[in-house]
Parts: C-alpha cells; sequence; structure tokens
C-alpha cells in the first residue's frame, strides 16, 4: 500500500500529428506545460520537482535532460530525466511524493519522431553488438519473431491481430488528439505490404509528435492548493524488465507486463483485473502486442484475448473496453511519451471529460506501457476516481 | 501572432548527424565462443551447475541463477531446430529487399539460447516451426558472426 495516495491534478497536451515542420519540441513542450498548469490551477514556481522521459538517440542530443528545466518553468529546480517509458517515468515521481517532502509534481514526455531521419537505425543500436547487430536485420525481425511464437503458443491469429488495428484506428476517429484515425477493416490490414512476416504495414504503429504535461499531487496537499480539476488517484503502479539478450527470452510471453501487472495490482489491492478493471489502454506499438498484453496482465485468459475481441467484449460499449483512444495503432505511436498517452486517456475518462468516446460510469482504469523493440521492458499503473 | 507559418517550406530545419564510433569487447565467454567458431567450427556452451541449462551464446554467469557457469564447455551438437522466424521484406536503410529474408531464432536440444541468424536454400513458404537447420561455415573465417554465412534446412543422413 503507498503511505498516502497521490493524484493527477492537471493535465497539458498538444494533438498529435505525423509531422510538426513549424514547432520544435521545446515549443510543444511549452504549450503542454502552460495547458497542464493553466489545467491544475497551478504556477510552476508552486512544484517542487518534475521528472522528464526521455532517449537521448529520439532527441538527437547527447546527455538530453540538459535541455528539459527551460521549456518546463523548472529552471532552477530538481529535474530528474528518466530514460524509459512514461510510466516507468510516472512510477519515479510517485515514489518522489512518497517520501513526504514535496509536494507538487509535474511530468512531461513529447515526441519529435519526424526528426529522427533513421528510426531503423536507433532500434538497430539497441541490439546486442556482438551476436545480433552484426547481421544488420530491420530491428522489426525482432517483432516479427515475437509475433509467429506468440500466435502459435497461444492459438490466437492473425486475422484478430488485423482486427485490432482496424478496430483501433476507427476509434480513433472519435478521438480529437489522434494522428491516424481511418475506417478500415481487419482484410486491409490482412492483404497491406508484408515487413516482417506474419506482421505487415497495418499491423505497425506509425509514429507521431506531439507532448504531454501531468502535475501530480500529494493527497494531503489538495486542498492547499485549491487545485482546479478532479482529482484522479494513482492507486496502484508497477514496472518490470525481462532480459536484454533475445535468445533468452520466452519469445509468446510479455513477462514484463506480467511482473509490473501483479505489482500494480498488489498496490492497488486488485484480485481479479478482469472484473474490478473497468476499462484500459494498453500498448498495441504492433497489433499483437494487445493482445499478448491483455493475456499478460490478466484481463483476458491466455489464448482469448483474440476471440473476446470479435465477440465485442473490449469495444467502447463492451464489458471491458480497451484502447478507446484508438490505441498507439490510432493515434500514434510516441516514443517515450507512449505510456503518458496511455495514462492521459485514463485521466479524461476518470474526469468524465473524454467527449464523443466517453465511457459511462467508468471508476477503475488501467494503463500500461512497452518501452519497443527490442526491449522487454514495460510499466502499469491502475488509476481511480477515489 | 499574424505572421505565422502558412507554408511549409517556410518552416526552416537543419540537419545533422550523430557519427558514433565505439569498440565493442567480447569478455572472457565471447573469445572462448568465437575462437571455438573460427578454428573449430564449434558452437560452445557453458553449463550453470544450479540449474543445470547450458547456456549458448555462453557467458561466465546464469542470468537467471546468479552464479558462475562451469566446465567443461562443451559444443552443441546435431542440428538446431527453429525456434520461431520472421520473412523480412525490408533492409536497415528502409529498403523494400529485392528477395524477401528468412531471419530465425535457432535453438538446439537440450541448450537454453540459441543464435538468431538468416535461413537459406529453403523457399520461405516452406519454414516451419520446429524446422531442423544446420549451419553453412565461410571459408575464410575470423572469429565473428560472419563466420556463419547462414542456416539451412539439415541434411538427412
Amino acid at each position: 500500500m503507498l503511505g498516502e495516495r497521490v493524484a493527477i491534478v492537471g493535465a497539458g497536451y498538444t494533438p498529435l500529428r505525423p509531422i510538426s515542420p513549424e514547432v520544435s519540441f521545446r515549443e510543444m513542450i511549452f504549450e503542454a506545460a502552460v495547458k497542464a498548469y493553466a489545467d491544475a490551477g497551478i504556477r510552476p514556481h508552486d512544484v517542487s520537482t518534475f521528472v522528464s522521459v526521455a532517449e537521448d538517440y529520439n532527441d538527437g542530443t547527447a546527455i538530453t535532460d540538459e535541455y528539459v528545466p527551460d521549456q518546463l518553468g523548472a529552471v532552477l529546480k530538481p529535474v530528474q530525466t528518466v530514460s524509459g517509458d512514461g510510466i516507468t517515468g510516472l512510477a519515479s515521481l510517485v515514489m518522489q511524493l512518497e517520501t513526504g517532502q514535496l509536494d507538487l509534481a509535474v511530468i512531461e514526455g513529447h515526441s519529435k519522431a519526424s526528426n529522427v531521419v533513421r528510426p531503423a537505425h536507433i532500434q538497430a543500436f539497441a541490439l546486442d553488438p556482438i551476436y545480433a547487430r552484426p547481421l544488420a536485420f530491420h530491428p522489426n525481425y525482432v517483432a516479427g519473431l515475437e509475433m509467429r511464437a506468440f500466435l502459435a503458443a497461444t492459438g490466437n491469429t492473425e486475422a484478430q491481430a488485423a482486427l485490432v488495428a482496424a478496430l483501433n484506428r476507427a476509434s480513433a476517429l472519435r478521438n480529437p488528439l489522434a494522428a491516424y484515425p481511418a475506417r478500415m477493416t481487419a482484410d486491409d490490414v490482412l492483404t497491406s505490404r508484408p515487413e516482417a512476416e506474419p506482421l505487415k504495414r497495418g499491423d505497425i504503429a506509425a509514429t507521431a509528435d506531439g507532448a504531454i504535461v501531468l502535475v501530480l499531487a500529494r493527497e494531503s496537499q489538495l486542498a492547499r492548493y485549491k487545485l482546479n480539476g478532479r482529482p484522479v488517484f494513482i492507486n496502484g503502479i508497477g514496472w518490470g524488465q525481462h532480459t536484454p539478450n533475445i535468445e533468452e527470452r520466452d519469445l509468446h510471453r510479455a513477462i514484463y507486463a506480467e511482473q509490473s501487472g501483479r505489482m500494480a495490482y498488489k498496490m492497488a489491492g486488485i484480485t481479479n483485473p478482469a472484473s474490478q478493471i473497468d476499462f484500459a489502454e494498453v500498448d498495441d506499438t504492433f497489433s499483437y502486442k494487445q493482445l499478448q498484453h491483455l493475456e499478460a496482465l490478466g484481463l483476458a485468459e491466455t489464448g482469448q484475448a483474440g476471440r473476446l475481441l470479435e465477440q465485442g467484449v473490449f469495444s467502447p460499449g463492451g464489458a471491458l473496453p480497451v484502447n478507446v483512444s484508438g490505441g498507439h495503432l490510432g493515434c500514434g505511436y510516441t516514443h517515450e511519451m507512449a505510456g503518458l498517452r496511455s495514462v492521459l486517456e485514463v485521466v479524461l475518462q476518470l474526469r468524465g471529460t473524454a467527449g464523443e468516446r466517453q465511457l459511462p460510469g467508468v471508476r477503475v482504469g488501467l494503463a500500461q506501457s512497452w518501452r519497443g523493440i527490442p526491449t522487454t521492458s514495460g510499466a502499469v499503473a491502475v488509476l481511480g476516481r477515489e | 501572432m499574424l505572421d505565422k507559418i502558412h507554408q511549409s517550406r517556410q518552416a526552416r530545419q537543419v540537419t545533422g548527424e550523430i557519427p558514433i564510433h565505439h569498440r565493442y569487447t567480447l569478455g572472457v565467454a565471447g573469445e572462448r565462443f568465437f575462437k571455438a567458431l573460427r578454428d573449430r567450427q564449434e558452437l560452445l556452451a557453458s553449463p550453470c551447475p544450479q540449474c543445470r541449462d547450458r547456456l549458448l551464446p555462453p557467458k561466465l554467469y546464469c542470468e537467471r541463477c546468479f552464479v558462475e557457469t562451469t566446465e567443461p564447455w562443451e559444443a552443441v551438437e546435431g542440428a538446431g531446430f527453429v525456434r520461431s522466424f520472421t520473412v523480412l521484406h525490408r533492409s536497415l536503410e528502409e529498403e523494400a529487399l529485392p528477395r524477401p529474408e528468412v531471419v530465425a531464432m535457432i535453438s538446439w536440444p537440450g541448450v537454453r539460447g540459441g543464435l538468431i541468424h538468416r535461413l537459406q536454400e529453403v523457399e520461405p513458404h516452406r519454414v516451419t516451426l520446429g524446422m531442423a537447420v544446420s549451419p553453412v561455415w565461410a571459408p575464410q573465417r575470423v572469429g565473428a558472426m560472419s563466420d556463419i554465412l547462414y542456416f539451412r534446412p539439415a541434411q538427412a543422413d
């Protein structure tokens, strides 16, 4: 259990876009920060600590954390950059607040993916330099190996994975933030260009640009700061990592998601996730990943995620809506920010401000992240209205 | 604010690159693995005294038990098998490959781990999970992954 609960009390964000040629990533962060502080009803000088999530290679700058403070109003304040996905950064910030020494905290994530000229080179550079990298394959092969192993081990199908992509792109039609809304069918995905078979173009989330800033506070400080919005509580948070050695992995399993789910559930007092969680935003950087993550998180029995998807269980009107935002497939994959985008959707839903895609009566939502290929790390946050 | 950019060609940018050059030490286990690969065309595995797994590529320690591996390091025997595979259509430079390439995770019975490599001399649609495969060695070997040119279906002999 947490000593004292932590709440998300403000959110600011830019819409996600495939390209953003007229604005720098620091200007996007500035926009998100101004909106987040206005949303929470605070000024940046009230904030005690800041966390940024970023990778040097994606930002194109060595020691990129040096570039964080200015556009956040964080000059001369404690700032820490977590080189990991957004929810891992969020966990770090929650722990800082748990010390009881700090009142208000801010986390920032951004993506300027359109400025990364050779993203495959960055992923290839993350592969083992002695055994894997010399083969110089396009790094999507890692996802291709995983997808085949996952489908073979669980009985989920390529067509069900394709349906994930079609449904998420369609859900994005109701999300004004989304970069890739589309009306498409599973057949469109199945017949799209093969990339790393069984993975096809339609199974892969395209990247997007954007920035998100969230404001956090300890529960005891909510009244003191006269915060504006309805607080959304972080009732559980967990993270996990498997192994960097691809040959050591159970290619069909997302062990990092199993581990981070268990950790977050224990903290949130959740014993039966499928019935206690009202809706979820799970990582769908590749279509099969949504099915794999749902099973790893105990939101579907092993081998059942695809069938439940077909039955509409994960649709907006189903028993457990999943990626009602459109997921990364519909919104765009946003590097380290991706996990925060999932958290943002859960926050908007729990506040009741998700517009035409608002789910009725939701009280508990889950956000799950994965750091992308070739990693096996990820995190989970369980958020609640109370 | 009235002078916002309204034509994309007016949005300016500069380009840059990160020229990174690095050395990667093979380490004690890597030296031994690649020497055996180069000199004897063998794939060495190192045994964990605790879980009894044989690790390929060999390591000085078992990452699951956190104990040092022990002697003897023995070569894997017989054909490997395809644990998973993918048919890759794109190069690292994002260009369409003229001929799609089969990339496989290859393991051996009684071994934990395995090697990632290309699979050739077989049509992609004929590759199956569990298929028996063996390495094709480079005539001139230098002690690197390139000493294995590729894997191919194991000959039934």
